[in-house]
């Protein structure tokens, strides 16, 4: 009934395998690898794939990892303890082939004791199964033990039973307590509810609306006065009449900006109080500090290490540990739900690990969290940007990237960033100002590529305006708009069109469609979100309630879910406003899985750079 | 006369300090000694077939693979037209997650690189190649001293693979275009400590387009390889391996 078994070394070397059906295994393996160990998911324990659903067993001591696969539908109960089982018979029966690395030993002979586990695991889970499936018996039933007289029901009892057994079924215990009351409230008195005021107000004749005095109207509101002198002009940015000179009153674009943003992006450093220690560890005090690199720690105590016995760790010295970790990640302004899942990933894979009388456990999780947070930040995939974009400037396209997020967290000034150092590196840029809603965006836009083209103006650049804005003012369809700034730029040769959205909460759906609607109708080259990094636990709802609409919405959803458009890249926004709280960058990495391109750490034009995960994780656990 | 010398307590303490701290001195110098420049790690992009070759090395069998989360490691015979040698190879993950956290672990003990590439999916994975490529170029442990690098064009047995010349040509276009980019930044550091150096100060002639030869601190060679079972093609592999 197993679609696929198979026993391989985390190194790679696929020892033992058993294959139900005649597919090949391995893409299916390298999947499940790639989505959950690689990504420290290994917590949840069943991974579904199409139609197969995988469950697996990390084994760190040998360093191994067993994986069963079989058809959803099946849904099969006993596979947990058959992992289990064929763990410890496969590590008691080669245990000095693995230690010594002997991967190429002929496991074959394990046919035998798989098929034997297999059968008894089958036939105790049917067993099981027969068990429950027989009715109860009247004398095992609750009614047998009740007297007759309990059993009348009088009002009060009917109702309080219904209640009882319309919460109890859908929510959870201490919602019941919160609920119960009000709604025994309503039955008790049994009022009918009498259709809400709203809907009384329809039957009300119109002419009773508000007999407000004309006079009144005719007068109009009295602009208040908060400073006696205002230049209206000043404040006007409708008109063209704007010209450089504004340049040497702006803070936003300095001159001194030209030229520190040319080639790649800088990676970000996190200042941290260097004092305090994550935990008291006040044995240590005497000894050296532990170095954070556990490949360094050979010398004299590396070799001992060997020659002393070690210990093991078991789940009652990691939790306490763990515990501690939790809360320090979480005062961190790391999600709570994404603290807890990395710290049980972690636990996971120390359990069962070996170490020696010389170091501590405390350093060897703080070890392994370290490393676990970078793997999360790590890209899995390329990230550069400017190659891509020499690439579809040779197939004589423009390189589209929609910016999307929620309202206010700077994705208008993080576009003109953007554009800053795309035109320091001798791209021409073209603006679409897609947010047709909120007032003054467009101008906004007006205003940046001023500044930009002031910065680089065409005499530098060989007479080409690197900055253009193609907007259609307010009101109108932002996904047309989008689709007519992308043709203009194939028309006019330029190398990279910047899709401004409006801010958008997760939760309006409209909103939502209609952003879906941009994406797949354009077809753009990179989609990132921007978030803030001041948002702590929403950051994990705003990212997948956006990854799931864009999914929902997608026209290929159900033919080809592979060719589904989601969140590509985040960009990280309000950086220096954080100082060392830099969680948000974990929480929004591990929900979507994608890399963080971009770092915003100001609001001048050259406070752009990339993510650095070392230094970040570095702070995280400081 | 020696007791004499010794009734002094003072010299006696002195002198047993003195042979231990020798002892450790002697101690520490054979361990490091032992750990220094030995290695050949096998490195390239995921799915190039690293685990499969160093399987094929150590055990002489071949066997499935999947992608490697951590490293392999261990001393493979390796014999060739009657010459044998005991090398040590390290393999590195392929998988972006990971390979650079191996990568920083094992470079302070090689003394050479295997570069492999998929040459059936070199087209549509140029990029990634390139890159990861031109982060080994760049690094400034390794450009400390002169390294042998190989690039091995695996694969070879797939007949839409492509030969070592058209991989060879088109890697120093991409590294080339590469340069191009970086090559107005200024040096950076990230607080791993591993700094990048400007490519220009790794070439021996700034002024021509990249070519493998131009390079101060890789004496480069290229070779082609394939280890399925009907159509091994080991020898230039092992060979480079017996050399150096």
């Amino acid at each position: 009934m197993l679609d696929l078994f198979t026993i391989f070394s985390k190194s790679g070397i696929v020892l033992w395998y058993f294959q139900g059906t005649s597919d090949l295994f391995t893409n299916t393996v390298n999947e499940l690898i790639k989505n959950v160990i690689l990504q420290e998911r290994a917590v949840q324990s069943v991974w579904n794939n199409n139609s197969l659903s995988l469950q697996y067993r990390l084994d760190n001591e040998f360093e191994l990892v067993f994986v069963v696969a079989y058809q959803n539908i099946l849904k099969l109960t006993y596979i947990d303890k058959f992992l289990t089982e064929i763990q410890l018979r496969f590590r008691d029966k080669y245990k000095q082939a693995i230690q010594n690395c002997q991967f190429a030993n002929d496991f074959g002979d394990f046919k035998q004791d798989f098929d034997e586990i297999l059968e008894s695991c089958e036939r105790e889970a049917e067993q099981l199964a027969q068990v429950q499936r027989k009715p109860r018996k009247y004398e095992e039933s609750e009614k047998s033990s009740k007297t007759v007289a309990s059993m009348i029901e009088t009002k009060t009892t009917f109702i309080g039973n219904l209640i009882q057994s319309a919460t109890g079924a859908e929510k959870k215990s201490e919602e019941v307590e919160n609920l119960s009351p009000n709604l025994s409230d309503n039955f008790e008195d049994k009022k009918i509810i009498s259709p809400g005021p709203r809907q009384m107000r329809r039957f009300e004749p119109k002419s009773k609306k508000n007999p407000a005095s004309p006079q009144a109207k005719a007068k109009g509101k009295e602009p208040k006065k908060w400073v006696e002198s205002i230049d209206m002009n000043s404040l006007d940015y409708s008109e063209q009449n704007k010209s450089s000179e504004d340049l040497v009153n702006s803070q936003y674009a300095s001159k001194k900006d030209i030229g520190t943003l040319a080639g790649s992006l800088k990676p970000i450093e996190v200042d941290y109080d260097d004092q305090e220690d994550l935990i008291d560890e006040k044995k240590n005090k005497s000894k050296p500090v532990s170095k954070q690199n556990g490949a360094k720690q050979s010398g004299l105590f590396g070799s001992l290490k060997n020659m002393i016995g070690g210990k093991v760790m078991t789940k009652e010295t990691i939790e306490p540990i763990m515990e501690k970790m939790h809360d320090h990640l979480v005062a961190k302004n790391v999600a709570a739900e994404i603290s807890r899942k990395i710290c049980e990933n972690v636990a996971q894979n120390l359990e069962g690990k070996h170490f020696s009388s010389f170091q501590f456990a405390t350093s060897i999780i703080k070890q392994a969290l370290h490393e676990s947070m970078v793997q999360i930040l790590t890209p899995k995939r390329r990230v550069d940007i400017l190659r891509d974009v020499f690439e579809t400037q040779k197939q004589k396209r423009p390189y589209v990237i929609v910016f999307c997020g929620v309202n206010g967290v700077g994705k208008s000034t993080n576009l003109a960033k953007i554009t800053f150092w795309l035109i320091e590196n001798n791209f021409k840029i073209l603006i679409a100002a897609c947010d047709t809603f909120r007032s003054g965006a467009v101008e906004q836009l007006k205003t940046h590529m001023r500044h930009l083209n002031a910065l680089h103006p065409p005499e530098n650049h060989a007479g080409n305006t690197m900055v253009e804005l193609f907007e259609q003012g307010y009101g109108k369809d932002p996904a047309a708009i989008a689709h007519d700034a992308i043709s203009y730029a194939k028309d006019m040769n330029r190398d990279v069109v910047l899709v401004d959205t409006a801010g958008r909460m997760q939760d309006n759906e409209p909103l939502m469609k209609a952003l879906a609607k941009l994406i797949n109708v354009n077809n753009p080259d990179l989609v990132l979100f921007v978030g803030e990094a001041l948002v702590g636990n929403e950051a994990v709802d705003q990212v997948t309630k956006f990854n799931q609409a864009l999914i929902d919405n997608s026209p290929v959803k159900t033919t080809n879910p592979d060719l589904v458009r989601t969140i590509d890249g985040i960009v990280l926004t309000k950086f220096d406003t954080i100082d060392d709280k830099v969680g948000a960058a974990i929480s929004m990495t591990y929900t979507t899985g994608q890399p963080i391109v971009f770092v915003g750490t100001g609001q001048t034009y050259a406070d752009l750079k990339s993510l650095n995960a070392e230094s970040v994780v570095k702070s995280l656990l400081k | 006369m020696l007791e004499r010398i010794f009734e002094e307590k003072s010299v006696l303490g002195v002198s047993v300090a003195i042979l231990v701290v020798v002892f450790t001195l002697l101690f520490w110098l054979l361990k490091r000694s032992k750990s220094i420049k030995k290695c050949i790690l096998l490195v390239g992009a995921s799915n190039s077939g690293k685990t499969r070759i160093f399987c094929q090395l150590l055990y002489k069998k071949n066997l499935f693979s999947q992608i490697s989360i951590v490293s392999n490691q261990g001393e493979a015979l390796i014999e060739e037209n009657g010459k044998k040698k005991l090398v040590s190879l390290v393999d590195i993950p392929g998988q972006d997650k990971v390979r650079r956290k191996f990568f920083s672990l094992h470079k302070k003990t090689a003394k050479g690189l295997v570069f492999l590439i998929d040459s059936s999916t070199f087209q549509k994975e140029i990029k990634d190649v390139a890159q990861f490529l031109f982060e080994i170029l760049t690094d400034d442990q390794l450009a400390k001293s002169k390294m042998n690098l190989l690039i091995a064009c695996n694969k070879q047995d797939i007949d839409l693979s492509k030969g070592q010349a058209f991989i060879k040509s088109n890697l120093e276009k991409e590294i080339e275009l590469l340069r191009k980019i970086s090559g107005s930044a200024l040096q950076s550091t990230g607080s791993s400590g591993e700094s990048k150096i400007n490519f220009e100060s790794l070439l021996k002639n700034n002024k021509k387009q990249f070519e493998f030869s131009n390079l101060k601190y890789f004496n480069v060679d290229f070779c082609e390889t394939s280890c399925s079972q009907e159509d091994e093609k080991l020898f230039d592999l092992k060979n480079w391996l017996l050399i150096n």
